[in-house]
C-alpha cells in the first residue's frame, strides 16, 4: 500500500507527468480519430434509419457520448477535487481546474444537438423538462468552477474554490440520471444501461465505439490542457526551464 | 414524421466539431504560445547573463 502510495505520487509531481504525458496524449488523440471515423461511418452510413425518427435519430451518436462525458467529466473533477483538498496534491488541482472548459464544451454540445433531435421529434427545441433543466444546471456549474478559478490571482486558492465548487455540485449529476425515473419527463428513460440495451446491436455499435472515442479524446485534451497549466505554473523551475530547452526549438 | 431530417443532423454534427475543434485548438495554441514566451526568456535571460560575463573585469 506504502510502495502504491509513493508511486502515486511520484507519478503525479510536474516533473514526471511532464514526461509521460506527452505519449500518452498523442496514442489517445490518435486512436480517438481513428475511432471516431469507424463510429461515424457505422452510424452515418451503415446503421439504417429508425423507423418512427427517420434519419434524426443519428444525432444519438454525438449527443449521447458527449451526455455521458458531460456527466463523467463533472464526477471526475469532484474526485480530483477530494483528492486534491485532503491530500494537498499539486497535480489533481490541475485536473479539476483543466477537466473545466472540456465538461462545458461537451454539455453545451449535448444541449444543442439535444435540441436539434427535439424540434424533429417533439416539435419544440426546448420544454422544461427535468432532464434538460439539470443539463442546463450542469452547464451552469461548469461556467460556475471555470469563473471561480479565474477570480483568484492565486492557483493554489482558485483551485481549492473550485474543487469545493465541484463536490458540491456534483449532487446534480444523480439528479440528471434518475431526472427520467423520479418526475415524468418528456426526455425517455434509458435507451443503453448498465444492465443492457433496447436499442438493435446494427444501432448500437456505433454509438459505443463514439463513446470510446470521446472518451479517449477527452483523455487527450485533459493531459494537454494540464501540460500547458503545469508549464505555466512551473516556469520557473530547473526542470521546466531544461525540458523547454530540450524540446525542438 | 417526415424522415428527410438530414439538415438537423448536419447542423447537430457541425456544431459537435466546430466546438470540439475549437477546444483543441484553443488548448494547442495556448501552450504553444506559453513555450515560446518562455523559451525566447530563457534565452534573453541567457545571453545577459554571457554579456554580464564577459564585461566582467578580469
Amino acid at each position: 500500500m506504502q510502495s502504491l502510495w509513493t508511486w502515486l505520487n511520484q507519478l503525479g509531481s510536474p516533473p514526471n507527468f511532464w514526461q509521460w504525458s506527452l505519449p500518452w496524449q498523442r496514442a489517445c488523440l490518435i486512436i480517438s480519430l481513428l475511432l471516431t471515423a469507424v463510429g461515424l461511418y457505422g452510424g452515418l452510413v451503415l446503421a439504417p434509419a429508425d423507423y418512427l425518427q427517420g434519419e434524426s435519430f443519428r444525432i444519438i451518436y454525438i449527443h449521447v457520448p458527449c451526455a455521458w462525458m458531460s456527466m463523467f467529466v463533472f464526477v471526475f473533477m469532484a474526485v480530483q477535487g477530494a483528492i486534491a483538498l485532503i491530500w494537498r496534491i499539486k497535480l489533481c488541482e490541475i485536473f479539476v481546474v483543466a477537466a473545466a472548459p472540456s465538461g462545458a464544451i461537451f454539455t453545451a454540445i449535448t444541449l444543442v444537438t439535444g435540441m436539434l433531435w427535439g424540434k424533429p421529434t417533439w416539435g419544440t427545441y426546448w420544454t422544461w423538462d427535468a432532464r434538460l433543466t439539470s443539463e442546463l444546471v450542469l452547464l451552469f456549474l461548469y461556467l460556475g468552477v471555470i469563473a471561480l478559478y479565474q477570480a483568484y490571482s492565486d492557483h493554489r486558492a482558485g483551485a481549492r474554490a473550485a474543487s469545493i465548487l465541484s463536490i458540491i455540485g456534483v449532487i446534480n449529476i444523480p439528479i440528471i440520471h434518475y431526472s427520467v425515473v423520479w418526475w415524468n419527463t418528456l426526455h425517455q428513460g434509458d435507451t443503453v444501461g448498465l444492465s443492457g440495451s433496447k436499442m438493435h446491436i446494427s444501432m448500437l455499435w456505433p454509438l459505443l465505439v463514439m463513446a470510446l472515442a470521446l472518451k479517449l479524446y477527452w483523455v487527450a485534451v485533459l493531459l494537454l490542457k494540464s501540460r500547458v497549466m503545469v508549464l505555466r505554473l512551473e516556469r520557473s523551475k530547473a526542470w521546466a526551464q531544461k525540458a523547454l530547452l530540450g524540446q525542438a526549438l | 414524421m417526415s424522415s428527410n431530417h438530414w439538415y438537423f443532423v448536419a447542423a447537430s454534427y457541425a456544431v459537435f466539431f466546430v466546438l470540439i475543434i475549437i477546444d483543441w485548438a484553443s488548448s494547442a495554441l495556448s501552450k504553444r504560445h506559453l513555450e515560446r514566451e518562455l523559451r525566447a526568456r530563457l534565452r534573453r535571460e541567457s545571453a545577459l547573463k554571457e554579456q554580464h560575463a564577459q564585461n566582467e573585469p578580469l
